[in-house]
């Protein structure tokens, strides 16, 4: 049943206006790379540190997605935005600059969704009339906190993923015509599957993702086949593989996909895939986001998956606990 | 709605077959061209290691004495030396077996003192290094005598002393 | 689905680790650093007053030199990926570690970033080195006040 166990659905039409969308030289290409905005030529400039370089292309996703949305970003409610470096600082400076009402949360790699689904809930009690919502990462920002110093020779195993370095936000407004809607969503829960190595976040996220998946289809009454597309947000190669496996009685066909397992194509450079809060925010804001308004995709379940670690808690010799937010889009009939 | 959906989706759904038939041909038929890979690199190392080199026994000038060829041919951990006599000094450079060379500081207290029994009036400089062994060779070949022989001879016992 | 059906699914998945050719490189390429090194010992014991004794000093100095040019221009990380264990034991792989991290944390200025982080990766290194060092000069000495082997 809906509005029970974390799916909610919402009664008036909360739209998605428009998107931004913002990657780094790594990501020009990217199998997505013509639905994105903006391609940086640097991913950090020589006069500035690689959390400024991030928190600029913060801002920058922000003013496509107003100026797209026939608005601007003064002219927003409110700012919901996330990323994966330590207290939020990119996403805090960006909204500095922003100058709007902000809101920061943190579900790692699920923080596009989340930022989202409070941005619907903000436009469903009207207590907003439009909302600016998404999330981002910086590889090298990433790496040099979660990881080690970039030119620090390891050997990066095949289940190891590469931070994306993009920005993607979406425009929430109500009521309007000819623009994906946002009609159901569900709160992921943290699931822990015991997994211990943090090279290998893919196993670690597939049992969170599974969970959000079956409890929005089993609380909307519907099954797989009744979605175009459910895309996950970074399982990776690995992961994507695990999660079919673990829906194999489902005919999940082509409808299970997974965003960073596509995101750099077939380079075995980048070993499983693209992962970050950003891989989910470009390729949902980017792509999916122009099919669905095509109309080629008219149902589709976003699912942006977060592994919980820390460098601390991992050292510490904890599991990684994962969660993974989702949001259902459709799009309505040409009118 | 499919049509359009490979269209411009094509990325999404082509990609997905492509990515899984590729990783089945890696782990098949990369493995056995890993191997026979493997193998050919592993065999040429194995060959190129075998290569070695002779060395002679040499003493400069010419054995007056002969007591100090009979003590260098008795030593079985070495495989060639070259030494210097003069009025003063016995310098004998010595090339030690690969795996004697652990016991390099040993064997040439050892020599040392054998030579020393025999000569008790000189003083003997025996070592294994092998920058001292260029020099001593190079005494050899340029055949020098007397002040110059004495000096070459200084400098390579002060060269013996130093440490790190 | 409970823990033992995910994790039979999980480790069915996962690639599988090419040792063997993993091994092969690792002692491809560290021993083509170490003959590079020998080379560069050669070179300083030919045209320089070392002797083999001395001529370790300046060899681990060039090496360390070769090993930052490496890092900073991006080449050693794409050595490590090939060579693994082989690029990161000799004293190559040390001055990496050092050298990566240094130039990493420049943005927190030279006492705090620089400085207090140089040694992150290496820290463990020098400890556990000096340790060990330690432990087996004890034991040695032990053995040889006993009698068991000589000096």
């Amino acid at each position: 049943m809906v509005n029970t166990f974390g799916t909610l659905q919402f009664t008036t039409k909360i739209c998605i206006a428009n998107t931004g969308t913002v990657v780094g030289p790594v990501e020009k290409d990217s199998t997505f790379a013509d639905s994105f905005d903006e391609v940086l030529s640097l991913e950090t400039e020589k006069d500035e540190t690689n959390e400024q370089a991030h928190a600029r292309m913060i801002e920058s996703a922000c003013h496509w997605a107003a100026k797209k949305g026939h608005t601007q970003v003064d002219k927003v409610d409110v700012l919901i935005g996330g990323d994966l470096i330590n207290q939020l600082s990119p996403t805090n400076f960006a909204a500095r600059s922003l100058a709007i009402p902000y809101l920061g949360v943190f579900s790692a790699c699920a923080s596009s969704m989340e930022s989202v689904i409070l941005g619907c809930l903000l436009l469903e009690s009207g207590n907003a009339r439009t909302v600016l919502a998404g999330a981002s990462s910086h590889h090298q920002a990433v790496e040099r906190q979660f990881r080690y110093p970039l030119e620090y020779g390891t050997q990066k195993p095949k289940t190891s993923q590469w931070t994306v370095t993009g920005a993607g936000f979406s425009l929430l407004e109500k009521d309007l015509k000819n623009t994906p809607v946002v009609t159901h969503a569900t709160i992921g829960k943290v699931v822990d599957s015991q997994q211990t190595n943090p090279l290998h976040m893919g196993a670690a996220m597939a049992s969170a993702a599974r969970d959000t998946i079956e409890r929005h289809l089993t609380n909307t009454n519907s099954k797989m086949a009744d979605f175009d597309v459910i895309m996950t947000g970074d399982l990776g190669n690995i992961g994507i593989s695990i999660l079919k496996e673990m829906f194999q009685d489902e005919n999940t066909g082509v409808i299970l996909q997974d965003a960073g397992a596509q995101f750099y194509g077939n380079d075995k450079f980048f070993n499983a895939g693209g992962s970050g809060a950003g891989c989910s925010a470009v390729v949902f804001f980017g792509q999916i986001y122009d099919q669905l308004k095509k109309g080629s995709f008219k149902r589709v379940l976003l699912v942006a998956t977060g592994a919980l670690l820390s460098p601390l808690t991992f050292q510490q010799g904890e599991t990684i606990p994962c969660i993974a937010h989702a949001i259902e889009c459709r799009m309505e009939k040409r009118g | 709605m499919w049509e359009v959906h490979l269209d411009k989706g094509k990325y999404l759904v082509s990609n997905l077959h492509i990515s899984n038939t590729s990783e089945h041909t890696n782990t098949k038929k990369g493995a056995s061209n890993h191997m026979k890979k493997s193998l050919i690199v592993f065999l040429m190392v194995l060959l190129l290691g075998a290569c070695s080199s002779e060395k002679e026994k040499v003493i400069f000038p010419s054995d007056n004495s002969s007591s100090l060829k009979p003590i260098m041919q008795k030593q079985d951990t070495i495989y060639g030396y070259k030494s210097v006599i003069n009025e003063e000094d016995i310098l004998v450079a010595i090339n030690i077996n690969r795996f004697d060379r652990f016991n390099k500081a040993k064997i040439e207290k050892k020599i040392t003192k054998q030579i020393e029994k025999q000569f008790p009036e000189k003083k003997v400089l025996v070592t294994g290094d092998q920058k001292l062994m260029w020099e001593v060779e190079t005494i050899i070949e340029k055949k020098l005598k007397q002040k110059e022989l004495k000096k070459s001879i200084e400098k390579i016992k002060l060269l013996s002393k130093e440490e790190t | 689905m409970d823990q033992q059906q995910f994790q039979k699914i999980v480790d069915e998945k996962n690639p599988k680790v090419p040792f063997f050719m993993n091994i092969l490189k690792a002692f491809i390429v560290g021993g083509i650093i170490c003959t590079i090194g020998q080379l560069i010992t050669f070179f300083y014991m030919r045209f320089f007053p070392f002797t083999e004794g001395t001529a370790g000093n300046p060899t681990v100095a060039t090496l360390v030199f070769i090993a930052m040019i490496l890092t900073g221009t991006g080449l050693y990380k794409k050595i490590a990926q090939i060579g693994g264990a082989g690029s990161a034991v000799p004293v190559t792989g040390f001055g990496n570690a050092v050298i990566s991290a240094a130039i990493e944390h420049k943005s927190e200025g030279y006492v705090l970033g620089v400085g207090g982080n140089m040694f992150k990766l290496a820290g463990s290194v020098i400890l556990f080195g000096v340790l060990s060092a330690f432990v087996v000069a004890l034991i040695k000495t032990i053995l040889v006040n006993i009698g068991v082997v000589s000096w």
